[in-house]
């Protein structure tokens, strides 16, 4: 089979995809604009060539997500856009250190950003996109990347992953959203993709300071919302819980860790309503 | 020749000047699969010329950098360990290969990834020096029978051992090179002539004999899967060898261990990739030993090895027989490579499976 290659300009990397399955990037069209996804082009400079194929001499039909000599993982055809997604989320949090890089959303709205760290089931995502469609422009929902040098956050806008129960709460609330590539029964469960919105897109390359971190918690017999602050020490720790890259950065982490956590109030939220969540957050950022 | 890593480790400057976007795509491609991140970062730098690059460019050099610096940390930990475990022995503790490159103070080793940490004893100490291991919990990982049998039968080394705990891999060799292969290497002067580490249990080679090792390793290595990083090692580690020693004493220590065929093949291959000047005199005497075969056939493989030839395929495969052929002789090489043959495609059969099933039963770092 001839290989398709094509360009994803992920700002701020931007990712050369061969692949031997045609359709991969028609699927991808549908949760990428055709600003990102591109053919190649030479004048570009790129930071990840990855390999979605087949191995060589494979009888399955699965695809092996691979950058040069690593392999992340394979993927069924029924799990493709999940497996090409967490594969690009390995790429960012395994092979670059430019960037401090926390699992976090981040959005900003009227300059103020919020950053949202936590781990599965937390509901950071469906807060994410709840957000989002509240008018919150969206850097990221799985990566916050902090800039080594100025400690601004950096885009990397790329689609919102929801998972389970969340993908019927959004569709119920936003009864006109599109979610894309609805995959049962991958290892994350029921996965499916909201592409962010225009002004995401549009704003791909502005930096963000930091302001307010947010470590959400969804709790559905939570009768109220709970709010409690955070102190610095406890930002941080939670923060390098969370990062993929603060080891590997030693010092310069450190010092980029505490730069962040001086800059930042904190606090953790325990709510059953997504839209108490986001007043909250709101007033904080007023 | 299509590497990129190769053009820029011979001319650095030309090359900064003069590459395209899509040569240094390549190059980061190359660099990031070689493990030579680091070491072109301290390489620009050392030619100040890293403020010239594109930021992305720097951007993934200054991620080999942090990798390094990492690991330099970690290998200092586990050194601390080492010495605890060693601090008596009346027997030569030598470390070679990368180890002992970044614990000697070697300038290009400072961005320089290695695997494990390679420990050279000597082979009546060998025993005690295992025993001393195992007991501190360096244990042999998973290997098959034959594979385990191979390396204490025919290898130079111990099958590798793996802290339980901290995951630190160490290798403990007795021999540069296989006591399979009738090479007659000697081996005694590189115990002999080694710097013994401050307040240490441990010595390091003096660079002109890591300088023969890493020939040796270069010239009777069957693996082409970092080639081009041990390509670019041999390179700087000869700069800096010959900026402190003299020629006389590199061949002194070639002569010592009966290695001046591999090092003439290394040095003529440096001179010939990297269009280095190295002494002629040298080489002539070094010569003598070698064979104009030898120097063709390797010429040949590694022409195709660092390009996108017809031939590269071919070249693995004759780089693969060449390599074995120097370390065994040949009814040793049919019976292991039939032997090898079905072992490697049963391992790659479950590896597979085993992949499979731990990919779809296994999150992601990020879930």
């Amino acid at each position: 089979m001839p290989l398709k290659v094509f360009d994803l300009q992920l700002s701020p990397f931007t990712f050369r995809i061969s692949t031997s399955h045609a359709p991969l990037f028609t699927l991808l069209q549908q949760i990428y604009p055709s600003s990102v996804l591109t053919s190649t082009d030479s004048s570009k400079f790129i930071d990840f060539e990855v390999n979605f194929d087949r191995p060589p001499f494979s009888l399955s039909s699965a695809l092996a997500f691979r950058l040069a000599d690593k392999h992340f993982r394979f993927a069924e055809l029924s799990a493709l856009i999940p497996t090409f997604e967490w594969g690009l989320n390995w790429c960012v949090g395994n092979f670059q250190s430019r960037y401090l890089c926390i699992h976090a959303a981040v959005l900003e709205k009227n300059g103020f950003s919020v950053v949202l760290p936590a781990p599965p089931g937390s509901g950071k995502s469906t807060l994410c996109a709840m957000l989002m469609f509240a008018g919150w422009r969206l850097l990221s929902d799985e990566h916050c990347l902090i800039d080594l040098e100025d400690g601004l956050i950096v885009p990397c806008v790329r689609p919102i992953s929801l998972k389970n129960k969340s993908i019927q709460v959004v569709n119920t609330l936003y009864p006109d959203i599109n979610i894309c590539h609805i995959t049962a029964d991958t290892h994350k469960g029921t996965i499916g993709y909201v592409t962010p919105s225009e002004i995401s897109w549009q704003h791909n390359i502005n930096k963000v300071k930091p302001h307010l971190v947010v470590f959400p918690r969804y709790q559905h017999d939570q009768t109220h919302l709970n709010c409690v602050p955070l102190s610095q020490h406890q930002i941080f720790m939670q923060l390098a819980e969370n990062s993929f890259n603060y080891s590997v950065l030693g010092a310069t982490g450190f010092e980029t860790m505490a730069r962040f956590v001086s800059n930042v109030s904190g606090f953790q939220i325990c709510y059953n309503s997504g839209d108490q969540a986001i007043a909250l957050i709101e007033e904080r950022c007023r | 020749m299509n590497s990129e890593c190769i053009k820029l480790f011979r001319e650095p400057a030309a090359y900064v000047a003069e590459a395209t976007l899509a040569q240094w795509t390549s190059l980061i491609s190359e660099a990031r699969q070689q493990a030579l991140l680091g070491s072109i970062y301290f390489l620009l730098k050392d030619h100040n010329l890293l403020h010239l690059l594109l930021s992305s460019v720097h951007s993934h050099l200054l991620t080999g950098f942090h990798y390094a610096e990492k690991q330099k940390n970690t290998l200092l930990q586990e050194m601390l360990e080492l010495e605890v475990i060693f601090q008596n022995v009346d027997y030569p503790c030598v470390l070679v290969k990368g180890v002992g490159y970044r614990l000697s103070g070697l300038a290009f080793s400072r961005g320089r990834i290695f695997s494990d940490i390679d420990l050279l004893i000597p082979h009546t100490a060998f025993p005690d020096a295992l025993a001393k291991l195992l007991d501190a919990g360096y244990l042999e990982t998973g290997m098959s029978d034959y594979d385990r049998r191979y390396y204490i039968d025919w290898s130079h080394q111990h099958p590798p051992l793996t802290h339980f705990l901290r995951g630190a891999n160490l290798d403990l060799h007795h021999h540069i090179f296989p006591v399979a292969s009738h090479s007659g290497l000697a081996i005694a002067p590189m115990l002999e002539n080694t710097k013994q580490l401050v307040d240490s249990a441990f010595a390091v080679p003096t660079l002109p004999f890591l300088l023969v090792h890493a020939a040796v390793h270069l010239f009777y290595q069957e693996e082409t899967h970092k080639l081009v990083k041990d390509l670019c090692d041999l390179k700087q580690l000869y700069e800096e060898c010959i900026a402190t020693y003299s020629t006389e004493q590199l061949l002194t220590a070639s002569q010592s261990m009966r290695a001046e065929a591999a090092v003439y093949y290394a040095l003529d291959t440096l001179r010939w990739l990297f269009t280095l000047e190295v002494d002629t005199a040298l080489l002539s005497k070094l010569s003598q030993h070698s064979s104009k075969y030898r120097r063709w056939q390797m010429q040949f493989l590694l022409q195709h090895l660092l390009s996108a030839s017809a031939l590269s395929q071919f070249a693995h495969l004759g780089w693969y027989i060449r390599g074995h052929l120097l370390k065994m002789g040949v009814g040793t090489l049919i019976y292991h490579s039939i032997a090898k043959f079905w072992e490697t495609r049963k391992i790659k059969r479950q590896q597979s499976e085993m992949q499979k099933l731990l990919d779809a039963e296994t999150r992601p770092k990020d879930a």
